[in-house]
C-alpha cells in the first residue's frame, strides 16, 4: 500500500537534495533563466532538463515503441510529478551513477508496463520516504490547503535525450513524445526551439515557468583541472626561460579557484535553504514575540501593523471600485 | 512543542452568502474525473481583506481545500455541456485556471439557479462599508423567508424525501410582519471593521534588529535557529528575510484568523480572557504582553 506524497517546492536546492538522499552521486541541479545559448552551453554536461508549468491539454502523438528501450512511467501518485519527472532523467542516462536502492529500481521495473512503473513508484517507500522529507515544515495545516488548490493545476515534465532521440516524458500522457533525432552535443540547441513553442502556446500574462538543469557536478571536473594546472605551474617554476608562461598558469589557477569557490557558495546556498524548508519556526517566533514584549516594542508594532491593515483595506477597496467601473464602461 | 492536529475543524459560525453541496473533480490524462467526497462550496466577503472568496469544503472533514479570491467580472461560473452529469466549471479571465466540480445537491432542478447566483455574488461589488451591511441584511432576509417557505412547503407536502434528510429543518416560522420587523432591526446594525495585525508587519529586521545587538537577546535566539547557523546577530536578520521564515508567520497568522487562536493561547498558557475584537492577531500579540508584563511583577 502506497502512502501519501506532499507537495514539494520547484526548487533546484531541494532537487539537489533529493537526488542526493535517493543515492545518487555527483549531480546538480540548475535553475535555467534564459534560453540563449551562452546560458545552456555554461551548463553543460546537462543529463536532461525538468520544465514546469501550468498544466493544459496538449494533443502531441506519444511514441509507443520507444517505451521498450527507455524508463517511461504513467503517473500513478497524485504530487509525485516533481520526482517523477526528475526519475525520467536519471533512469534513463546511463552515465549516471545511480547507487544501490535506484539501481534496484530501475532492474526490477525494467519489464513492467507505463502504467505498472508508475505504481512502482509510489509503492517505492525509499523514494516516497526522501519525497517527502522535504515537505516544508508546517504545525498549521494552512499550508497543506494552499498547496492542494495549486498542484491541481501544475505539472513537471522532463527533456532527455535517449538512444539519439530527444524524449519528452510526460507521467499524464500514455508514453514518451519523440522530438526527433539528436546527439549528446546538439540535443540543448533541439530542446530550445520545443520550450519556446511550448511557452509561446500560452497568453503573455502567463509567467508561471519554471525550468531546471539536471547537470553533472562540476566539482570533480575543477578538481581535474586544479591538479593539473597546479602539476605546470610546478614545472614552470623550474624554468627561468618560462616567466610569461608562469603567469598565465597562475591566473588560470586563480580562475579555477574562483570557480571551487562560487561552486562552493552554491551549495552552502542550498544547505541553508533546504534546513530553513525543514525548520519549525514556531519556537523562534514564540520567543521573538516575547522579546518585543519584554522590551515594550510590541504595542507600538501591533499599532502600526493595524494602521496598515486599514490602509491596505482602503487600498483594495479602490481597486475593486475601480475593477467595477471598468468592467461596466466595457461591457 | 507540539500543536494540536486539528486546528481548522472548528465550526463554522457566520452564514455564508451562498452555499450548496457539490463535490470536486479532478483531472486524470484528458478525462475529468469526479472525486467522490461530499463536499460543499460556498462564498463569502472575507472578513479580513473584505474581497469575495469562493471556498470549497470536505464536508466529512470539515476541511477548507480550495479558498480563491475572486474579482467580479475576473470569473465564470458555467454548466459544462459537453458532459451530461451536472458539472459544473469555475474560469478563470485573467489565468488558465480551470476548476470542475458536480452537483451534490439532490435535486437538479436548482442547479441552473444556483448557478446563476454564484455569478450574481461574483460580480456584485461592494464598493463601501453601507452597502455591504445592506446587502449582507439583504442575504440574510432571503434566507430567512426561504427557509420560511421551505418550512411551508415541507409542512405542506409532508413528504419524507431521503435526500433532503439532512438539510437544517427550520425550526422557527416567521409571518410577514415578524420578517419586516427583523429586517428593520437588522438595517440599523453596523457591522464592526477590525484592522487585524499581520505578523509580517512585524517580525521585521527594522524592528528586531536594534534589539539584537544585545547579547542576551540573541543568546535566548540562537536555539530556535534551524541547524548549522552561524550563531551571530547576522544570522537571525538573515532568517527574518527569507521566504521559508517570512512564509511561516504568514501562515501563523493565517491559523490564528481561521480558528488557531483558542487552542495555541491553551498551549502557551496565555490569558484566553483578552478580547479578539481588534482580531485574533492582536489578541494572541496583547495576551503574549501581559504574560511578560505579569512575570515582570512578579519579579
Amino acid at each position: 500500500m502506497s502512502g501519501s506524497w506532499t507537495t514539494i517546492e520547484s526548487d533546484p536546492g531541494v532537487f539537489t537534495q533529493l537526488i542526493k538522499e535517493m543515492g545518487v552521486e555527483g549531480i546538480l541541479v540548475e535553475e535555467i533563466y534564459d534560453l540563449s545559448e551562452e546560458s545552456l552551453e555554461m551548463l553543460k554536461p546537462v543529463y536532461g532538463l525538468i520544465f514546469l508549468f501550468n498544466w493544459e491539454k496538449n494533443e502531441a502523438p506519444v511514441d509507443m515503441e520507444a517505451i521498450n528501450n527507455m524508463f517511461f512511467a504513467k503517473q500513478k501518485v497524485q504530487n509525485a510529478c516533481a520526482t517523477q519527472a526528475i526519475l525520467g532523467i536519471l533512469l534513463n542516462r546511463k552515465e549516471i551513477k545511480l547507487g544501490d536502492e535506484l539501481e534496484k529500481f530501475k532492474e526490477q521495473t525494467k519489464d513492467l508496463d507505463p502504467t505498472m512503473k508508475g505504481i512502482a513508484i509510489g509503492e517505492n517507500d525509499h523514494i516516497r520516504k526522501v519525497h517527502n522529507s522535504f515537505k516544508t515544515q508546517e504545525p498549521f495545516e494552512s499550508d497543506e490547503r494552499i498547496a492542494t488548490s495549486k498542484d491541481d493545476v501544475f505539472h513537471f515534465i522532463s527533456y532527455v535525450p535517449v538512444n539519439g532521440s530527444l524524449m519528452e516524458i510526460d507521467g499524464l500522457k500514455e508514453g514518451p513524445v519523440n522530438h526527433g533525432e539528436c546527439t549528446e552535443e546538439n540535443w540543448l540547441s533541439k530542446v530550445k526551439p520545443v520550450i519556446e513553442k511550448r511557452i509561446a502556446q500560452y497568453q503573455n500574462s502567463e509567467i508561471r515557468f519554471n525550468l531546471m538543469a539536471v547537470t553533472k557536478d562540476p566539482l570533480e571536473e575543477y578538481q581535474k583541472e586544479m591538479k593539473e594546472i597546479s602539476q605546470k605551474i610546478h614545472t614552470l617554476e623550474n624554468d627561468e626561460s618560462k616567466v610569461i608562461e608562469l603567469e598565465e598558469a597562475k591566473l588560470q589557477k586563480q580562475d579555477i579557484l574562483d570557480k571551487i569557490h562560487a561552486h562552493e557558495d552554491k551549495l552552502n546556498r542550498y544547505a541553508v535553504e533546504n534546513a530553513r524548508r525543514r525548520h519549525n519556526w514556531f519556537p523562534l517566533i514564540i520567543e521573538l514575540l516575547n522579546i518585543l514584549a519584554k522590551n515594550g516594542k510590541l504595542e507600538p508594532a501591533i499599532a502600526a501593523s493595524q494602521e496598515k491593515t486599514k490602509k491596505r483595506r482602503e487600498a483594495k477597496r479602490k481597486n475593486l471600485a475601480n475593477a467595477n467601473t471598468n468592467a461596466s464602461s466595457s461591457s | 512543542m507540539s500543536l494540536p492536529i486539528n486546528l481548522f475543524n472548528t465550526q463554522q459560525t457566520s452564514r455564508h452568502l451562498l452555499e450548496f453541496r457539490a463535490g470536486k473533480m479532478f483531472r486524470e490524462g484528458n478525462l475529468v474525473k469526479p472525486d467522490t467526497r461530499k463536499g460543499l462550496i460556498y462564498l463569502n466577503q472575507s472578513p479580513e481583506d473584505s474581497l469575495m472568496h469562493f471556498y470549497w469544503k470536505d464536508r466529512s472533514t470539515n476541511k477548507v481545500e480550495d479558498d480563491l479570491i475572486i474579482f467580479p467580472f475576473e470569473a465564470e461560473f458555467s454548466k459544462v455541456k459537453q458532459s451530461n452529469g451536472r458539472v459544473y466549471i469555475l474560469k478563470f479571465q485573467s489565468s488558465s485556471q480551470k476548476l470542475f466540480f458536480w452537483m451534490q445537491e439532490p435535486k437538479a432542478d436548482k442547479d441552473e439557479e444556483l448557478c446563476k447566483k454564484v455569478n450574481d455574488i461574483i460580480n456584485n461589488v461592494h464598493s463601501d462599508d453601507k452597502s455591504d451591511v445592506m446587502d449582507y441584511n439583504q442575504e440574510l432576509l432571503n434566507a430567512l423567508s426561504e427557509s420560511y417557505q421551505q418550512s411551508k412547503e415541507e409542512a405542506d407536502n409532508n413528504d419524507n424525501e431521503a435526500g433532503s434528510s439532512d438539510k437544517k429543518k427550520p425550526t422557527t416560522q416567521f409571518s410577514k410582519d415578524q420578517l419586516k420587523e427583523i429586517s428593520e432591526i437588522l438595517a440599523n446594525i453596523q457591522v464592526p471593521e477590525t484592522n487585524d495585525a499581520n505578523l509580517q508587519d512585524i517580525l521585521t529586521p527594522e524592528i528586531v534588529s536594534p534589539l539584537l545587538k544585545d547579547r542576551e537577546v540573541c543568546n535566548a535566539l540562537f536555539p530556535h535557529l534551524p541547524d548549522n547557523s552561524p550563531l551571530d546577530s547576522q544570522s537571525i536578520e538573515d532568517v527574518l528575510r527569507s521566504p521559508q521564515f517570512i512564509h511561516s508567520i504568514n501562515s501563523l497568522t493565517y491559523a490564528l484568523r481561521s480558528g488557531a487562536l483558542g487552542p495555541l493561547m491553551a498551549e502557551l498558557g496565555l490569558d484566553s480572557s483578552i478580547s479578539t475584537s481588534d482580531g485574533a492577531v492582536v489578541a494572541f500579540l496583547r495576551a503574549i504582553q501581559k504574560k511578560q508584563d505579569d512575570t515582570m511583577d512578579e519579579s
